[in-house]
């Protein structure tokens, strides 16, 4: 049985990894079953400066009734003008439709004190909030495309530096060409953005633009040649795949006109930015666009904070794991006295105060040269060159189990990947950071370089720590890191609310499609996923709780079949790398004589570690462990997790019970 | 007139043929008219005469004695004399036997009438020759006369066994050896061949293993031996009798098994090894049923040498050209170019044979531009080759330009170029044409091709790389050592897909690419024409041993190449690098059995790019300038250009070292190397014959015409017409190399082509679509005359003569409708082979 459990999970990756594009075309063609929840598909303009009032135009479906735009933030404020028929055209798989829908003109009023950067807008109608859109605050002039032909480098529009022009792509294969000035020595920014993502198959995505920038070509053949200078490219189709860079900075050695090329998908709207590289705000695109969400916990991730107080906040998640440590120590002893013998648990004794910060000092090329680093400590270094080494000492007394921690700031996968190495004093490598997933037959999947592992050293000693990148060809001022050197802290790590798991699990794909709103009519209830990350062997009880709930909605424990998890691909050192997922399933149910909302409501999610507390009695069993405590729990502090908009719609506006049924398609 | 008619047929076939419903025949004579006058008639013949006519009729200039100096050690040792004449017609003759041979001292040494001497007793003394009425003297030195010379197995019996052809490839040299006895190609091996005939055993490709072991000698009984019995047919063989039983080989082998059959110096034999064989003359030029004998001279490490002309094995190329006897004879039997093999036991060497079939009575003298011109030339001079005159300014203005950017100029540009009265202006236009963007175009689509480039981000490390003009050396460097994301990584990502290569499968590639050589067979066994052992692809191989892939998950795509030490690949837990055979792990190795650096023993492909890279390796340099001349002229001085090996030999080795060294010392500057070749005369050569070089194809004595390239062609249709797109599906006709596999373009045409020159859209929609070129010329009311001329000068980059303007005017004049008749007009311009060649 469980083989032929393994071969069914080996089977459905497969054919999922092969199929994917297939099926996501078929999903998106084929079906008869049209959805009902408002979905944004184009907006336009995208943005505007502080202080001004933009129209924008929204392109959707299930957009009937749009009477509210809905922002996240006080900086953006909109009404909805008008809404009328309309249609949004865009390309699923390889097919190029126009969706009818509806058209919403609204009008946009930006705060003076708008900060830069993406904001988050929805639309709410009728059928409930919709989908994310991104307002895009500049602080250069903005304009449109104009309605002249503009396909060549010929043709193209004349824009002033710095602006940001907002355009579209009508037509398959379409491209816009802008022309600008540009003085000897200037340097400029380019950047296509795109306003808003929606789901693809199983991904949540935008659509992709490519940005090309041109200039003279001084040919012999031909008097208008351009050459190619530089491109930018945001198709971005997996959170960490970004072969181009989204944003484009080049250095004028000439003045003189140059040109620029954008494509995309058709229908879509984007913004083209062009300014001095300070206008721009930090680049948004290493997580896609999900940089929106609010702000929450991030276990691992190269580009997630190592800060002196890690430590303190990792307690904070741990419900009480010092408790426990001390429940650990009781338990021993009531074995003890019971005559029983048991696994000692791992002693998950947490340093108190903050790490300190230590900047690497050079030269520390050489294993003799290492620096002594101290438990808990976090080391700012750099791989300044090709093939630079940093060596750390490590001197332990007792047996200790460490977590190793790094955080790559500037530059991250795919550009500076850093490999941290742990030697015993015979030189022998105990541990690194590339978690070689393997399947059966001993073969690897893949390999990855991870932000954090831990390990348990089994005796006192010294021992290296060797941090480098896993290339020997990259290196320079960029490639800083700080390694952080703890205690290991059973803890909750990430924790997400997702409403479709993969069956490939998170571990591999991390594909599983996040909550991003809930529209109910009384009477309905919906089926939410919430995944939590047990670190660094945290096993206490958790309990998951949703607050700010409209009325008449409640949340009641549920069950569900779920995914297989942890199939076996996800195995190697897994426990050196990966949590142990768990995943919990509520329903948010809305009883059938619930109000409607006015406005969406944020619900708020949020996690209560179960602090052990009183030891109620035990039992003496049969079995390999007959010892059997019974601890009476003390709920801890609230983690909150995520926040997630809601409406509760009115049962006026309902339509078939199920879906409306359409036409096949011609 | 022959020769217009020849190529007016097969030139312009499809425009006499075919033609288009709506002007068959008009098309036909424009056809004609094209064809006719593209091509410059030929110089007249010359008359042509035998070798005994020539020979005759030409003047002795002088004689020589090869070698100059004999020596002979041990008893019995024999050289053989060669006596050569050079004549005023510029041809050597053998003379040998018409000569008469003398010693001074007879009791050291006696010389038969055939001029072969053979040693008596120690000592020195003078041999004098006369020949056709002059005397020439060579000392001769006689040492261990008394000595005999005990035979080994390393010297002796492997040359046994080369000039028998048992290590043949065809024989037990094979791959898989033959009936379990295995011998190494041309004793390659000779450890391995003693051990497999002294100790016996059967040999299997995958495994060392050797079943039960029955040595094939007998030392108790010689003559008894499965080696003899084999071999003389006393026992059944498939490879028929090899040894007769009274001859001196068979003798000799069964005095080296009764001897003890020792390997080497074990008896006291001679310890020095050889070093090499030399071939004399290592070039001949025969006329046409003229003969020559060939001289092959081993050298040993001390000093000595050796006349082993007749213990060595010959094979002709091309026998079809030149046949060789077994003892090294030459005869001329049709005109062309081809080499001889000469395999000794170990060793090899070759000489290249030319036959012509007049020599030229009074070669002129040939202006040169630079080296490459007297290296050219001097070999053109030495086979009776004259070279076809300079190209013209429009013949040299279209070859520059689709050969530097791929494209043909505008119309203007030719005017301008045509005009310019400036003695300079063809090194002006090469040094403009070498800045301009197409040509960083045109030969990053080169690097594509043969690079296999295909992911976006390794392009533009190739763009970039050309517009830079990076140092080639450095360039390599880059690519074989890649790590990380960058351009040059991404093309281990395009060689393996969804995973990294294999490390064999990316050595394969990187040693063809860069040092010209394929040494794929030996990935499974020795290589079965050359010398690359199995432990030698398995050592390179080596170097590939960490090759492996970080990811950012799933999907697999957009890795970062890395090197991890615990093994190779995406797949496989820690893959080491196994040798076939011996089921061992493999620690890379150079060719030449050293390992890594201690400086480089973290980073195996650095240190393998840097070795390969180096100045002093002898296959990087001249693989680059041999693709590159290739590129120029057609074929490479080695042809196929990836494909470097013993027994296909440059035409032109002098040539080919003189380019890798001028290669080396710009500093790998590719521009610089396209210059030279572009600026010599051999390249600026007319393609226009003459009655010595008409069926020249290998020594670049006139310009040869090169089919366009699809994408080439298909920019010169665009431009001639002034259309861009509605190409259909013209790459799958004219063809397009799969990035995939390492690419070879087949650029014979085919009968599809033919087709889609007849009623495809690139030749017929394109060339009539409003907006373009002949559109836009009716539209302005051009002339007939102006018309003509505007697509003579955008297609084939010259005026109409003035035949071809009054008959084209005449042709246009009398079709009911112009535009029609302009339309067929270009479409006949297109399909000319003036138009789809570069010449």
């Amino acid at each position: 049985m469980a083989f032929r459990r393994k071969a069914a999970g080996y089977l459905r990756c497969a054919v999922v990894a092969l199929l994917l594009p297939g099926v996501l075309d078929a999903g998106s063609g084929a079906a008869g079953l049209q959805p009902t929840d408002p979905e944004v598909i184009h907006m336009f303009p995208l943005g505007g400066q502080p202080g001004s009032r933009v129209q924008i135009e929204i392109l959707g479906r299930n957009l009937e009734g749009a009477h509210a735009l809905w922002a996240g933030t006080d900086a953006i404020q909109g009404r909805v003008v008008r809404v009328e028929p309309g249609s949004a055209r865009m390309k699923e798989g390889r097919k190029v439709k126009d969706i009818p829908g509806q058209r919403v003109v609204a009008a946009v009023k930006i705060d003076p004190g708008a900060v830069r950067g993406p904001h988050a807008l929805r639309l709410v109608s009728a059928k409930g909030v919709s989908n994310e859109m991104i307002f895009w605050v500049v602080p250069m002039p903005t304009l449109q495309e104009t309605a002249e032909e503009h396909g060549t480098a010929k043709e193209a529009q004349s824009i002033a530096v710095p602006s940001a022009l907002s355009g579209r792509i009508a037509e398959e294969g379409q491209a816009d060409f802008y022309r600008f000035e540009a003085r000897p020595d200037q340097e400029l920014a380019f950047e296509v953005v795109e306003g808003v993502q929606r789901l693809w198959g199983d991904l949540r995505r935008a659509p992709g633009f490519t940005l090309e920038l041109s200039g003279p070509g001084e040919s012999w053949f031909d008097a208008e040649r351009r050459v190619k200078l530089g491109a930018a490219n945001t198709a971005v189709f997996h959170k960490f795949i970004s072969a181009y860079k989204p944003r484009l900075i080049h250095r004028f050695a000439k003045g003189g006109s140059y040109t620029l090329e954008v494509k995309g998908e058709p229908g879509a709207a984007y913004q083209l930015q062009v300014g001095a590289p300070a206008d721009f705000p930090p680049l948004v695109r290493a997580r896609g666009l999900d940089k929106l969400a609010a702000n929450r916990w991030r276990e691992r991730g190269f580009t997630r904070r190592l800060e002196p107080d890690r430590l303190s906040r990792l307690q904070a998640r741990s419900g009480g794991s010092d408790r426990q440590a001390t429940l650990a120590v009781l338990e021993k002893q009531l074995r003890d006295l019971m005559g029983l013998r048991g696994e000692e648990r791992s002693s998950g004794t947490a340093a108190a105060g903050p790490a300190a910060i230590a900047p690497e000092q050079e030269p520390n090329d050489a294993a003799r040269q290492a620096l002594p680093v101290a438990i808990p400590s976090i080391v700012e270094g750099s791989i300044d060159f090709p093939a630079d080494v940093d060596h750390f000492r490590l001197e332990l007394k007792e047996a200790r189990d460490l977590a190793f921690e790094i955080e790559t700031p500037e530059r991250h996968y795919p550009y500076f990947n850093p490999r941290i190495e742990v030697f015993d004093q015979a030189g022998r490598e105990l541990v690194n950071n590339i978690y070689k997933r393997q399947a059966s037959q001993g073969m690897w999947f893949w390999k990855t370089a991870e932000s954090k592992m831990v390990f348990s050293f089994p005796e006192s000693g010294s021992y290296l720590i060797r941090v480098r990148d896993v290339t020997r060809r990259k290196g320079e001022a960029g490639f800083r890191y700080r390694l952080g050197v703890r205690p290991q802290v059973p803890h909750v790590g990430d924790v997400v609310v997702a409403e479709v798991l993969n069956i490939l699990g998170r571990e591999m794909l991390d594909w599983m499609i996040e909550l991003d709103r809930v529209n109910l009519y009384p009477g309905e209830a919906k089926k939410v996923n919430v995944i939590i990350s047990r670190e660094e062997g945290f096993a206490g009880y958790l309990a998951v709780s949703v607050d700010n709930l409209p009325e008449g909605v409640e949340v009641l424990p549920g069950a569900d079949m779920g995914p297989e998890l942890g199939l076996p691909q996800d195995q190697g050192r897994k426990e050196v790398f990966a949590a142990q997922d768990q995943v919990v399933t509520l329903l948010l149910a809305v009883r059938p004589d619930a109000p409607p909302t006015a406005a969406p409501r944020w619900l708020r999610f949020h996690l209560r570690p179960v602090q052990p507390g009183r030891l109620n009695r035990y039992r003496k069993m049969t079995g390999e462990d007959p010892f059997r405590p019974i601890w009476e729990g003390q709920m801890g502090a609230s983690i909150p997790v995520a926040r997630i908009p809601m409406m509760v719609l009115h049962p006026a506006e309902r339509g078939p019970a199920v879906s409306q049924v359409l036409a096949p398609s011609k | 007139m022959k020769d217009r008619m020849d190529r007016m047929r097969t030139g312009n076939r499809r425009l006499g043929r075919i033609g288009r419903t709506l002007s068959g025949s008009g098309l036909c004579r424009i056809g004609l008219l094209i064809g006719l006058l593209a091509w410059p008639a030929p110089l007249r013949s010359a008359a042509l005469k035998t070798d005994a006519e020539s020979s005759a009729a030409a003047r002795l200039l002088s004689v020589r004695l090869l070698p100059k100096e004999v020596q002979l050690r041990g008893k019995g040792a024999a050289q053989r004399l060669l006596v050569i004449g050079t004549y005023s017609d510029g041809l050597e003759r053998d003379l040998t036997e018409a000569s008469r041979f003398s010693i001074a001292e007879p009791t050291l040494a006696e010389i038969d009438v055939r001029g072969r001497v053979r040693a008596r007793s120690d000592g020195r003394t003078l041999l004098t020759v006369q020949s056709a009425g002059q005397v020439l003297q060579a000392s001769v030195r006689v040492r261990d006369s008394a000595v005999s010379r005990p035979l080994r197995f390393d010297r002796d019996i492997t040359r046994i066994l080369t000039k028998r052809g048992c290590n043949s490839t065809e024989c037990h040299g094979s791959v898989t050896g033959q009936g379990g006895f295995k011998l190494s190609k041309n004793a390659a091996a000779p450890r391995e061949d003693y051990g497999w005939i002294v100790e016996g055993g059967a040999f299997h490709v995958l495994t060392t293993e050797t079943g039960e072991k029955a040595p094939r000698v007998n030392l108790e009984d010689p003559a008894r031996s499965l080696l003899l019995l084999k071999a003389s047919l006393a026992v059944p063989h498939g490879g028929g009798e090899r040894l007769e039983k009274d001859s001196r080989d068979y003798r000799r082998m069964v005095d080296w098994i009764a001897g003890g059959a020792v390997y080497g110096s074990e008896n006291g034999a001679r310890s020095a090894p050889l070093e090499r064989v030399v071939v004399t003359p290592g070039q001949v030029v025969l006329q046409k049923g003229g003969e020559r004998q060939l001289l092959v001279t081993a050298h040993w490490a001390d000093g000595a040498r050796e006349d082993v002309t007749s213990q060595v094995r010959y094979l002709s190329n091309n026998p079809e050209v030149v046949s060789v006897g077994p003892d090294g004879r030459l005869t001329g039997r049709h005109p062309g170019e081809t080499a001889i093999q000469v395999l000794a036991g170990g060793q090899s060497a070759s000489a290249t044979v030319g036959v012509i079939e007049a020599p030229v009575a009074a070669y002129p003298e040939v202006p040169r531009h630079n080296f490459i011109d007297d290296l050219v030339f001097a070999k053109a001079r030495k086979f009776h080759l004259v070279p076809s005159a300079l190209s013209s300014d429009a013949e040299f203005l279209r070859r520059l330009c689709l050969d530097l950017t791929g494209r043909l100029p505008p119309v203007h540009r030719v005017r301008q170029f045509l005009a310019d009265p400036d003695p300079q202006k063809r090194t002006r236009l090469i040094d403009l044409l070498l800045r301009t963007p197409e040509f960083v175009d045109h030969w990053s689509w080169r690097f594509y091709d043969f690079l296999r480039v295909i992911s976006p981000v390794y392009k533009d490390w190739v763009r970039r790389a050309i517009a830079e003009n990076k140092p080639y050396d450095q360039f390599a460097r880059e690519r074989v050592a890649a790590q990380g994301f960058d351009g040059p990584s991404r093309h281990y990502e395009d060689m393996g897909g969804t995973a990294v290569p294999l490390p064999q499968n990316a050595m394969g590639e990187q040693v063809r690419v860069f040092l010209g050589r394929r040494m794929d067979c030996a990935q499974c066994h020795d290589h079965p024409y050359e010398s690359w052992s199995q432990d030698q692809f398995w050592g390179l191989t080596a170097f590939f041993g960490r090759l492996s892939n970080l990811h950012p998950g799933f999907p697999q795509v957009d890795f970062v190449i890395m090197d991890d030490p615990e093994g190779y690949g995406t797949f496989g837990k820690g893959a080491k690098v196994i040798h076939p055979r011996t089921k061992q792990e493999v620690q890379p190795s150079f060719l030449d059995g050293s390992a890594v650096p201690e400086d480089r023993r973290d980073d195996w492909r650095l240190a393998l790019a840097e070795w390969m890279t180096s100045p002093e390796n002898p296959y990087f340099a001249p693989a680059m300038a041999n693709r590159m001349w290739g590129y120029f002229f057609g074929r490479g001085i080695v042809d196929p250009v990836d494909d470097f090996r013993s027994n296909n030999l440059a035409t032109h080795p002098r040539l080919l070292e003189a380019l890798a060294r001028y290669f080396v010392r710009s500093g790998y500057d590719l521009r610089s190397l396209i210059r030279l070749m572009v600026e010599s005369r051999t390249y600026q050569l007319s393609g226009e014959p003459n009655p010595t070089n008409r069926t020249d194809r290998v020594n670049y004595s006139r310009a040869l015409p090169r089919p366009l390239e699809s994408e080439v062609l298909l920019r010169a249709i665009s431009h001639v017409s002034g259309v861009t797109g509605e190409d259909g599906n013209f790459f799958n006709v004219y063809g397009k190399p799969d990035l995939s596999y390492i690419p070879e373009r087949d650029m014979q045409p085919s009968l599809l082509q033919a087709l889609h020159q007849l009623a495809g859209p690139t030749f017929t929609a394109k060339l009539s679509r409003e907006g373009g070129r002949v559109d836009r010329l009716l539209q302005r009311n051009a002339s007939d005359e102006a018309i003509i001329e505007e697509l003579y000068l955008a297609a084939l980059c010259r005026f109409p003569t003035e035949a071809e303007q009054a008959a084209l005017k005449d042709m246009i004049r009398r079709r009911d409708s112009r535009r029609e008749a302009v339309e067929d007009l270009l479409w006949a311009v297109v399909n000319s082979e003036q138009f789809l060649n570069n010449h």
